[in-house]
């Protein structure tokens, strides 16, 4: 083996800005595919690491060994018998193995191997040079890099997030001349685009991080993070405030500057008076991407932190340049929402008539008026309270009315936080303007859920609508498809259900939803199970989520999954009895019953007989249903079904005195009948909750 | 808080001659405005067609966009129903080209090491074009003054050879650089004002497309344009069809700020649109490919 000296390894990926979202997935993507290549290269490495930003993707793998490890392999030949003669001589079958593995037929062993004797050459194939591994292998890993949209941009026809520019391979202080994207790896690198323009070239890959340093780029996210979210806090406390640090926001940032130097503006007071709150701040962050400063009240003061990708010179400049737009960009807003307060409700409910909803589903107007109806029997079937009735209808007559309005037009991501807002400015009572904003929720998977009733249901209904017209007009998701959001729709509607405690049958919710469309019978009536089994896929999924294994899952929504708290409640009480050491008893015994049901197949109706009851062990079993029934029914009705579970242990150990001294299948077809009945019964109790055959014991 | 001091900013066509200038110098042609009504510059058959093919192509020019649905009588400071771009293609495009197109705003009069200039991911899209493409918004100080496009397809197809398209959104910029809070408020020439000129264009514009355009017509013309585009690019006149095809999707852009188009309809007239856009590029590009084969090769 040839001396391996430990050096350090550097690729830099100079790019046009990347996606900001998508440069820490790279970034974690190639530190491990390094680390897998490089060790399946026999180039061990002390510690790979990688860094960077939105211009720079960065590898450094220190300690890394100058050659591959040699690699020693035991190749198998033909077997000992054939190689060699009753002599102990070679036969041309070992020296032709020899040959063919370059050694000589004396240094050929025989080893045993899989229970047979096989003549074992062992192969040696000496370390490369690492540089001559790398050329071939860096390239290889920076090709691999997923980015979720890929581009071309030059003749060679690589893809990458965005056009690379530069690259730099180095091992020490020596190049590796690979190509990546049709450019020569060099030591050149390019500073901050604005503070440190011109080339900078790097010696030695121990001296790159001081390089940059010196060149102000901040290679650290967690430093560019903390210059941002430190700087920010610092600026808005001078005010007497503090920053909004929107996570989401914030990460963005970190991703997308090299030298981030936060900055605070302000604007006129009467901006933020005259605008509702949420407006601002949503200007400020999504618009301006701007953090918004409250107060210690908590109350949104007339002032921003805006983050400069560059140094602190000149920063009046760039303050004075923020603080213009973002005067603009609300005056914007505060122009909109004049013009929408020329505007009622009526004018606005008409342009609904004009908006498309999904193709085939004719307007917003039609999905308004289909929401409101189903709506109306969503209350009727929760049993709500008159006055929440009368919210419910009002909200859901005026639920998209703010999609017309010019402030929705300009935030779209606003819609029902605006209904809501202009609903009270226009007289509707707060529970009206609340439904109508919480209707949206949750937003997304996760998010807040409606806190009122009339929200909740408003919610389930405009769901439950899109989703029924949308598989009506056959436009079901299908694989990873699923351009209408049908399957977050599905997850909201259990979520909102679950956590608002309704019991609502999803057959009739749909059956319901279905029949604010025209369509026929069949049609309907297909797009209904359509809409179930989207549904149960959704519950399942909630579910898993919550830890419950999948046969847990299965075994309660086989014996139903309509009422969605009532599953939720069996599911989670199944999950939690499974682990007791009751379990075991209970599942095998029903195990038995089930068999013995299946075997004698369905006949129904069977007739159970108390007076045919002869044997002890069957009187017994019949005892303990008879004191266990009630009391589960009685539990399961609450949905109390930890103490309906603990009910039904109490038929395990009758359930297996009845199978080790009773036999089912007597001569007499009357009390092998009668038997049957009484194990139907058992049968029954138990579905009230599960079907424990599905269980995988 | 003291303002920094700052040079005199160019006006509207002080900028519009610092970029022809650049650009010229860029090896850019520099064409004119195209002169059928269009929502962009990007439908200039110099951008649409000329990107198309393997022949390297730079052309900039300033490109009137009309988009009814923004319309708003003159009387928003930030909306109109026709705003000018400034689009420079660049096919193939330059390894430099960020520095190259930075290098254009300090010809408009800006120090960048004094603001906080952007590169922020937005990939455009035109489902009208069957059109997509990769790239940023140039953010100046938080205000977008530039798409940058590094276009992948065209008409469905894909490109042989990437372009980049640049499009500087003037009158932002412009206010920027004046620091004016209202489009109506910036200067274009010494004398005159961006509403001085323009305003009561927005006016009646704005009242044709939202009051007094007659649906029944621009219905009858979209067909009619439809008709000859189909009749056009079966000889093929595909220039000429590729007209027709603006015509008609103008027409469907007044027709929906009219609120004159069902819903299904909607769709409908989009897809048709669509399909002779597509049709365009294909035959163009036919008609390139032919061209090329018939040209006499040296001796």
């Amino acid at each position: 083996m040839a001396q391996s000296a430990r050096c350090r390894l550097l690729l830099e990926i100079g790019t046009e800005e990347l996606p900001p979202a998508a440069v820490r997935p790279a970034l974690e993507q190639l530190r491990r595919d390094a680390t897998a290549a490089l060790a399946e290269a026999r180039l061990d490495a002390e510690h790979v690491q990688t860094t960077g930003t939105l211009r720079r993707l960065v590898l450094i793998a220190d300690g890394l060994g100058s050659w591959q490890r040699d690699l020693v392999a035991q190749v198998r030949g033909p077997a000992a018998r054939i190689a060699y003669d009753a002599a102990g001589q070679p036969t041309q079958a070992a020296l032709g193995f020899a040959r063919s593995q370059r050694v000589s037929v004396e240094s050929l062993r025989v080893r045993e191997i899989e229970g047979g004797r096989y003549v074992v050459a062992e192969v040696a194939e000496a370390g490369r040079p690492a540089p001559d591994v790398l050329i071939e292998l860096l390239p290889r890993l920076v090709a691999g890099l997923f980015f979720p949209k890929t581009m071309r941009w030059a003749a060679h026809g690589f893809r990458f997030g965005r056009p690379i520019r530069w690259v730099i391979a180095l091992l020490d202080g020596r190049v590796i001349p690979l190509e990546i994207a049709g450019i020569r790896a060099g030591r050149r690198t390019a500073g901050h685009r604005f503070l440190t323009p011109g080339p900078i070239t790097i010696r030695e890959a121990s001296a790159y991080e001081d390089a940059l340093r010196q060149a102000q780029i901040v290679l650290s996210d967690e430093e560019r993070r903390a210059r941002i979210s430190g700087g920010a806090a610092e600026l808005a406390d001078r005010i007497g405030g503090r920053p909004v640090l929107d996570p989401a926001l914030l990460d963005e940032l970190v991703w997308s500057t090299e030298h981030p130097t936060p900055v605070l503006g302000t604007f006129e007071p009467t901006l933020v008076a005259a605008l509702p709150p949420v407006v601002v701040l949503v200007t400020l962050q999504h618009h301006q991407k701007c953090f918004g400063i409250v107060d210690g009240s908590g109350v949104l003061m007339p002032a921003f932190v805006a983050v400069r990708d560059g140094g602190s010179s000149h920063l009046d400049t760039v303050r004075t340049g923020h603080e213009w737009v973002v005067r603009a960009r609300l005056e914007d807003a505060r122009f909109f929402l004049e013009e929408d307060r020329r505007g009622d409700f009526e004018q606005w409910n008409q342009a609904l008539a004009r908006i498309a909803h999904i193709a085939g589903l004719g307007t917003v107007a039609d999905h308004v008026a289909r929401v409101r109806r189903l709506a109306g029997w969503l209350a009727g079937a929760a049993g709500i309270s008159e006055t929440d009735r009368r919210t419910l209808d009002r909200a859901a007559e005026l639920c998209k009315i703010d999609l017309t309005t010019s402030l929705v037009r300009e935030f779209p991501e606003l819609q029902g936080t605006i209904g809501g807002i202009y609903a009270r400015e226009r007289g509707e009572t707060a529970g009206v303007a609340a439904a109508i904003e919480e209707h949206y929720a949750p937003r997304t998977a996760g998010a807040d859920l409606p806190s009122s009733l009339p929200g909740a249901l408003l919610s389930v209904a405009d769901r439950a609508v899109l989703l029924a017209g949308a598989v009506l007009a056959g436009l079901e998701p299908s694989g990873s498809q699923d351009p209408h959001g049908l399957r977050r729709a599905a997850g909201g509607v259990t979520a909102v259900l679950r956590e608002a405690g309704l019991t609502i049958s999803l057959r009739r919710l749909f059956d319901q939803a279905a029949l604010t469309f025209d369509a026929p019978d069949e049609a309907r009536a297909q797009a209904v199970e359509t809409c179930l089994k989207i549904m149960r896929a959704r519950l399942q999924g909630m579910l898993a989520d919550d830890g419950i294994a999948y046969d847990t899952i299965n075994a309660v929504a086989a014996v139903g999954a309509d009422d969605v708290p009532d599953l939720v409640e069996r599911a989670r009480s199944l999950h939690e009895f499974r682990a007791q050491p009751a379990m075991s008893l209970l599942a095998t015994g029903y195990l038995r019953v089930h068999r013995i049901l299946v075997q004698a197949g369905a006949r129904v109706p069977r007739e159970f007989r108390e007076e045919l009851l002869a044997e002890p062990a069957e009187i017994e079993l019949y005892a303990a249903w008879c004191l266990v029934h009630p009391r589960l029914t009685e539990a399961a009705q609450s949905r109390r079904y930890s103490l309906a579970l603990a009910e039904i242990a109490a038929l395990a150990g009758p359930i297996d005195g009845f199978f080790d001294k009773v036999l089912v299948n007597a001569p007499d077809t009357v009390l092998r009948e009668n038997r049957l009945a009484l194990l139907e019964m058992v049968s029954g109790s138990f579905k009230r909750i599960a079907d424990f055959s599905v269980l995988v014991i | 808080m003291p303002m920094a001091k700052r040079t005199q900013a160019l006006n509207f066509q002080e900028m519009i001659l610092a970029l022809d200038r650049f650009w010229a110098r860029e090896g850019c042609v520099l064409e004119e405005a195209y002169d059928v009504e269009v929502g962009a510059g990007t439908l200039h058959p110099a951008t649409f067609l000329r990107t198309l093919g393997p022949q390297p192509w730079r052309v900039a020019y300033v490109q009137p966009s009309r988009r009814p649905a923004d319309g708003r009588y003159g009387e928003n400071p930030n909306r109109l129903y026709k705003h000018y771009q400034y689009q420079v293609i660049l096919k193939p495009a330059p390894d430099r080209v960020q520095a190259l197109y930075l290098a254009s705003l300090v010809r408009l009069g800006l120090r960048l090491d004094h603001h906080d200039v952007r590169f922020l991911e937005d990939d455009w899209e035109s489902p009208t074009l069957g059109a997509w493409g990769v790239g940023w918004q140039v953010f100046l100080d938080g205000q977008e003054i530039t798409q940058f496009t590094y276009f992948q397809q065209m008409g469905g197809l894909d490109l042989d050879l990437i372009s980049v398209e640049l499009t500087y959104g003037l009158e932002r910029l412009a206010m920027f650089l004046q620091r004016k809070a209202s489009v109506f408020d910036l200067t274009w020439a010494p004398d005159a004002t961006y509403g001085s000129l323009r305003r009561e264009e927005e006016r009646q514009h704005s009242a044709y497309g939202f009051e007094h355009g007659d649906p029944a017509t621009l219905r009858a013309l979209f067909e009619a344009h439809e008709a000859d585009a189909r009749r056009l690019l079966e000889i093929p006149l595909v220039l000429p069809a590729y007209d027709a095809v603006l015509k008609c999707s103008h027409l469907f852009n007044l027709l929906d700020a009219r609120g004159a188009i069902g819903v299904a309809q909607r769709v409908e007239l989009m897809g048709r649109t669509r399909a002779l856009a597509r049709a365009c590029a294909s035959a163009y590009l036919r008609q390139l490919t032919a061209a090329e084969s018939m040209e006499p090769h040296g001796e």
